[in-house]
């Protein structure tokens, strides 16, 4: 029991990142399913850097830099350039799905993984998933009772009338992304030099999906968005008890088990989520 | 007036393509003053005020305001300099609470808000100017009256000097629209310079001190409103004498009804469900649906067109409502006029052409071999192009090239081409062109003349008044009202919608 | 004159995408100290003779399948993210159906796996029409979850009932006879019939989407689905509808590489055909002949930088995914770059 309760702390911890950081960005109007590559190219970045200056700090922070640095491309495109949200989304996880292997190939003359980092080189845990914790009562903060957050709402819920009101709407949601994107990344590093001692070829598996769907479960607000990453988190934790467990001889096939929290958050999407009402502008350029 | 101008325009002009918006405006507005401009649709009215409030950048001229000339690149310099506007459609975010709008872009802190501070402070400023609106209450529950009230106060909170408003009345019932002008007029007592800009001669007569008539993007006159009679400003607005709408002669008394609602009711969440509604609407005649926005004028046209169930009897031509198609529907002459033409009734990104069969892309004329003949479908278009005089006439354009009035036009060529034995009218002229009104409204005689029955929803009241045979009030998803037209009068009808009178 | 130049707008900034992308492998290569004769090899082996042309042709042949899987949900203002997970169960089924019916002539047998690669592919493509439909989930996240749990269930069909059990690796037994369709045209190569079967049906999709109401009511529910809805479109059953035909084009992807090549089925055989049938569509503005050229050119993309990997030391063929992002990314932008131009 203890230890379902630890695992599931563990892996529900990027999810909250991801979902808040998403969180932080969709309020602001932009549509985010990126989530999953800005996780993916966060965990090589710090990982990679592990690697070359055993430092979780440094690693983590150059992590943030490289998952900001998506998100402002994301914005570029979206902003800027008023590319579709989705179709950008989509191409910076293509990109974010390419590029590690590339490098890690011609880095580490292995496309799958990069080399394992000593334990001493690798993040607190604890503090980490104590800085997931407190994360949503900041967030509340600052969505709530900051002129960043009033402006950061309008942006979503009234671009227009922001817009009128002096402030670049573009420049609001620029900055949402940054700041989202850096967030996230808290998530990636944590996957590759946290959770585990290495990158692993997409390693994160969905988290960004399943992020995007705790979000939209947690109706856009910040308390319940966090709750429902931690019920995502105990639907990923799961299958590693289930693992062991055997019926009358009979173990359930592993593939069987990989498959069941997407099924769950997938089937809770669908039976529970319908009404939602998402920010009034998101997707809108 | 022995004051010097607050703002002088000096031969401002604006051009788009072959068409003038502005052509070499001139006049002055002075202090302290309820300023009116008017003109009709596309007069150039707004465009003037926007160019002023730097969201349109002038050809050629110059802006004088305090006697400097001045040229604001945006509205905040505007804003800056003391001049507000509130426009047409609301800039407001309908989630947030009324003090959370009002603050929004100037927010009293750098990073954290203190809420009671700043409630408080926007609640003396209220005082001060003698409004009463609940600061905590989201936007979106407001009235649209109430909503004008927030974007009155956001311009107060920036301490604008200049307060234009853009066509304020469009959307507002009779007894808002004397709040409204109430307010405003105290608001110039209290030192504000007042500007409206409006086609309703009324309210400019009743509250203006100087009016500037414009037509056709020039200025015709501008004038003190005391010199003016209602007659003198309706000539210069038109440049010749309105021609009144030509009787109609009446179909023949026919005691089957087309439209037979009875009881009908809407169970969805929605917040404007129907209620109980009877509606009986006779061969040759047309009924008109008067009420504020919003009262369940969507619903009712969601159920006429099978997009929200209901219960309770709705018959058209004799037949069950549920127990027919949209296909067979319009097979039997029923046509639509949505009230959102742009994004309900056309298409804007497909030609003229294929917007011609939206609706009908299941009939047999535009096949052949079984499939779609682009070929036949031009053909088709080009013809009613041609009878309905829709400008450009090229069926090959996309809808998005024509102006408003020629899409409306368009609109109503395609749904009234083969035979209407019902038409649903929404909101037919709103934000069409005078002249492209005037055709809409005699093609509406003209087909009531021939037997059509025709369901008009209308925000406009006075075209409810000069076309319908009866009109019916709506509130809050009820009929509260019917009467013949005959009978009634502007301030009844907005008595009956705001619920005044019971 | 306007259809004209704006066909020419279309190829200049295509070209201008596939330029970029050149120089960037270039760059690549030389900041990896690569020899820049892999380049010119790569290349030889991709368009310049028979067999790289085979090859070619054969990697285009999916992406014509996915292309028009995703462009037929893009007419219709829906994204299907989920061609990827569709795909696998359309593949799945036809291992299904020879290892039931293995006896089957190819007359009986090959259009049989044809439909039934379609029927599962269609079925897969139900559910997020159904949860769009019915429940209004973003048919976005419904399709992605649905990919990973096709890939979990599909891979324990490969790895248990399926699994040839002569077999190390993960994979299904050999299909009989009777299910291979024979290469053609290029001796050595995978490319096989289906590329006749892809282009038949892009043009069919075309005929469909431009000349019947059906693809009318569609195109009008992608532009304003309240327009769709007064004109007596009933949007509830074109998701539906239009999700199942999507999915059933996914689906059909089985029958170029199972039927035509490997003639089974082994795990992960899709480089990701469903996702870079996005990119198809994107490059093609959704036109269903567009589409066969632009999967050309994902197809070229694809055999490209396995060449590229074979005769490099250090490169992997994941550059594709990044020329592809690339390639996503210029024209998604198209629209600004040409603003940029008038002003």
């Amino acid at each position: 029991m203890i230890e379902l309760i630890q695992s599931s702390l563990r892996l529900s911890t990027p999810l909250v990142f991801a979902a808040l950081g998403g969180l932080l960005c969709e309020r602001a109007g932009v549509a985010t399913i990126c989530l999953e590559g800005v996780l993916l190219i966060s965990a090589f970045t710090a990982a990679t850097v592990d690697v070359f200056t055993s430092s979780p700090l440094t690693s983590i922070l150059v992590g943030m830099i490289a998952g900001s640095a998506f998100m402002g491309l994301h914005a570029l495109l979206t902003q800027k350039a008023k590319a579709d949200h989705i179709i950008s989304g989509v191409a910076i996880n293509i990109l974010a799905a390419g590029l590690p292997p590339l490098l890690s190939q011609a880095w580490f003359g292995s496309s799958t993984n990069t080399p394992s980092v000593p334990s001493n080189a690798r993040l607190s845990e604890p503090a980490i998933i104590a800085a997931a914790l407190i994360l949503p009562l900041a967030m509340h903060y600052l969505i709530y009772r900051t002129s960043f957050g009033l402006r950061l709402r309008s942006a979503g819920d009234g671009p227009e009338a922001l817009q009128t009101s002096g402030i670049s709407v573009g420049r609001v949601r620029t900055l949402a992304l940054l700041l989202g994107g850096a967030l996230t990344s808290l998530g990636g590093s944590y996957l590759s030099i946290g959770h585990s001692s290495q990158f692993l070829r997409d390693m994160t598996a969905g988290s960004g999906f399943i992020a995007l769907a705790a979000i939209i479960f947690g109706k856009w607000r910040p308390i319940p968005v966090f709750l429902a990453s931690l019920f995502f988190g105990f639907t990923e934790a799961l299958p590693m008890i289930l693992q062991g467990v055997t019926w009358r001889g009979l173990s359930l096939p592993v593939q069987w088990i990989q498959a069941i929290p997407y099924v769950l958050t997938l089937g809770i999407l669908v039976t529970t989520v319908g009404s939602a009402r998402p920010p009034r502008a998101i997707g809108s350029k | 007036m022995n004051h010097s101008p607050l703002i002088e325009f000096k031969k401002v002009s604006k051009r788009y393509g072959s068409i003038s918006a502005n052509d070499q405006v001139s006049f002055a507005i002075y202090p302290r003053t309820f300023h009116g401009i008017i003109g009709e649709n596309g007069a150039g009215k707004s465009t003037i005020m926007k160019i002023l409030y730097g969201l349109i950048k002038p050809d050629s001229g110059e802006i004088f305001h305090n006697g400097h000339q001045v040229v604001f690149k945006t509205p905040q310099e505007a804003i800056q300099a003391g001049i507000g506007m509130v426009h047409q459609h609301f800039m407001l975010v309908p989630t947030l609470s009324v003090w959370e709008n009002v603050i929004l872009g100037l927010e009293p802190n750098r990073f954290h808000i203190d809420q009671s501070s700043a409630i408080s402070r926007i609640a003396s400023l209220q005082n001060d100017f003698g409004f009463n609106l609940n600061l905590s209450a989201p936007v979106e529950s407001l009235s649209l009256g109430e909503q004008q009230q927030v974007e009155i106060l956001k311009l107060l909170y920036r301490e604008a000097r200049i307060l234009i408003l853009d066509e304020p009345t469009a959307v507002l019932t009779p007894q808002e629209v004397t709040v409204l002008f109430d307010k405003l007029t105290s608001l110039k007592e209290q030192g504000k310079t007042i500007v409206v800009i409006s086609h309703k001669l009324k309210e400019i007569l009743n509250y203006t001190q100087t009016v500037t008539v414009m037509r056709s993007g020039k200025v015709i006159a501008t004038k003190e409103t005391i010199d003016l009679t209602e007659e003198d400003l309706s000539q210069l607005i038109m440049g010749r004498e309105r021609s009144p709408l030509r009787k109609r002669k009446l179909f023949p008394v026919n005691t089957q009804p087309v439209l037979k609602l009875h009881q009908l009711s809407t169970s969805t969440k929605s917040a404007h469900k129907l209620n109980n509604i009877n509606l009986d609407l006779y061969p040759g005649r047309i009924l008109g649906i008067a009420g504020i926005e919003g009262q369940g004028q969507q619903e009712l046209v969601d159920v006429l067109c099978q997009v929200e169930p209901f219960t309770g009897t709705a018959l058209l031509f004799d037949t069950p409502l549920n127990a027919t198609s949209a296909y067979s529907k319009r097979q039997a002459g029923f046509s639509l006029i949505p009230p959102d033409r742009q994004k309900e009734g056309l298409i804007l990104n497909f030609s003229n052409a294929d917007n011609f069969i939206l609706g009908h892309q299941d009939e047999d004329r535009f096949r052949k071999h079984g499939f779609l003949s682009p070929y036949q479908i031009r053909q088709f278009s080009q013809t009613l192009m041609d009878r309905f005089d829709v400008r450009p006439a090229n069926p090959t354009l996309p809808a998005r090239a024509l102006s408003g009035g020629n899409q409306q036009k368009l609109l109503i060529a395609r749904e009234t081409s083969s035979e209407v034995k019902f038409l649903l009218a929404c909101h037919p002229t709103r934000g069409v062109d005078i002249g492209s009104i005037e055709f809409i409204h005699s093609h509406f005689l003209h087909l009531a003349e021939k037997g059509a029955s025709i369901l008009l929803i209308s925000s406009d009241l006075d075209e409810l008044l000069t076309l319908t045979d009866s009109i019916a009030v709506i509130r809050e998803g009820t009929i509260v009202f019917e009467s013949a037209t005959s009978n009634l009068t502007l301030k009844e009808l907005g008595l009956w919608m705001t619920g005044a009178k019971t | 004159m306007d259809d004209w130049s704006k066909d020419v707008k279309q190829l200049l900034s295509v070209t201008l995408a596939l330029l970029v992308s050149l120089i960037l492998v270039v760059l690549l290569l030389f900041l990896m100290g690569e020899d820049l004769t892999s380049l010119t090899e790569a290349l030889k082996y991709t368009f310049f003779n028979r067999f790289g042309l085979g090859y070619t042709l054969f990697y285009t042949t999916p992406l014509i399948f996915t292309g028009l899987s995703v462009a037929l949900c893009f007419h219709a203002g829906l994204f299907n993210i989920g061609a990827e997970g569709q795909l696998l169960w359309g593949a799945l089924s036809v291992v299904a159906l020879a290892k039931a019916f293995p006896n089957l002539p190819a007359g009986l047998a090959l259009p049989l796996a044809f439909s039934v690669s379609a029927i599962a592919g269609g079925i897969w493509g139900f559910l997020p029409g159904y949860f769009k439909a019915r429940r209004g989930t973003h048919e976005v996240i419904t399709t992605i979850l649905l990919n990973f749990i096709a890939l979990s269930c599909v891979n324990y069909f490969i790895l248990y009932p399926f699994k040839n059990p002569e077999s190390q690796s993960a994979e299904t037994s050999v299909m009989p006879a009777g299910y291979q369709l024979h290469t053609l045209w290029f001796p050595t190569t995978p490319v096989n019939a289906s590329l006749a079967v892809a282009i038949a049906i892009a043009l069919a999709v075309y005929v469909f989407l431009f000349r019947t109401s059906f693809g009318f009511e569609l195109r009008t529910m992608g532009q304003s689905p309240r327009a769709a809805v007064f004109s007596g479109v009933s949007l509830q059953k074109r998701t539906l509808a239009v999700f199942v035909m999507s999915g059933a084009l996914a689906g059909l992807v089985a029958t170029n590489d199972i039927l035509g090549n490997e003639h089974k089925l082994i795990e992960g055989f899709s480089p990701g055909y469903g996702f870079t049938g996005i990119a198809v569509a994107l490059l093609a503005r959704n036109h269903p002949i567009g589409i066969i050229f632009s999967s050309f050119l994902f197809g070229s993309l694809q055999n490209f930088s396995r060449e590229l990997e074979f005769f490099t030391q250090n490169i992997s063929k994941d550059v594709s995914l990044i020329v592809q992002a690339v390639i996503i990314i210029l024209v998604s932008t198209r629209d600004f770059w040409q603003r940029k131009k008038q002003i």
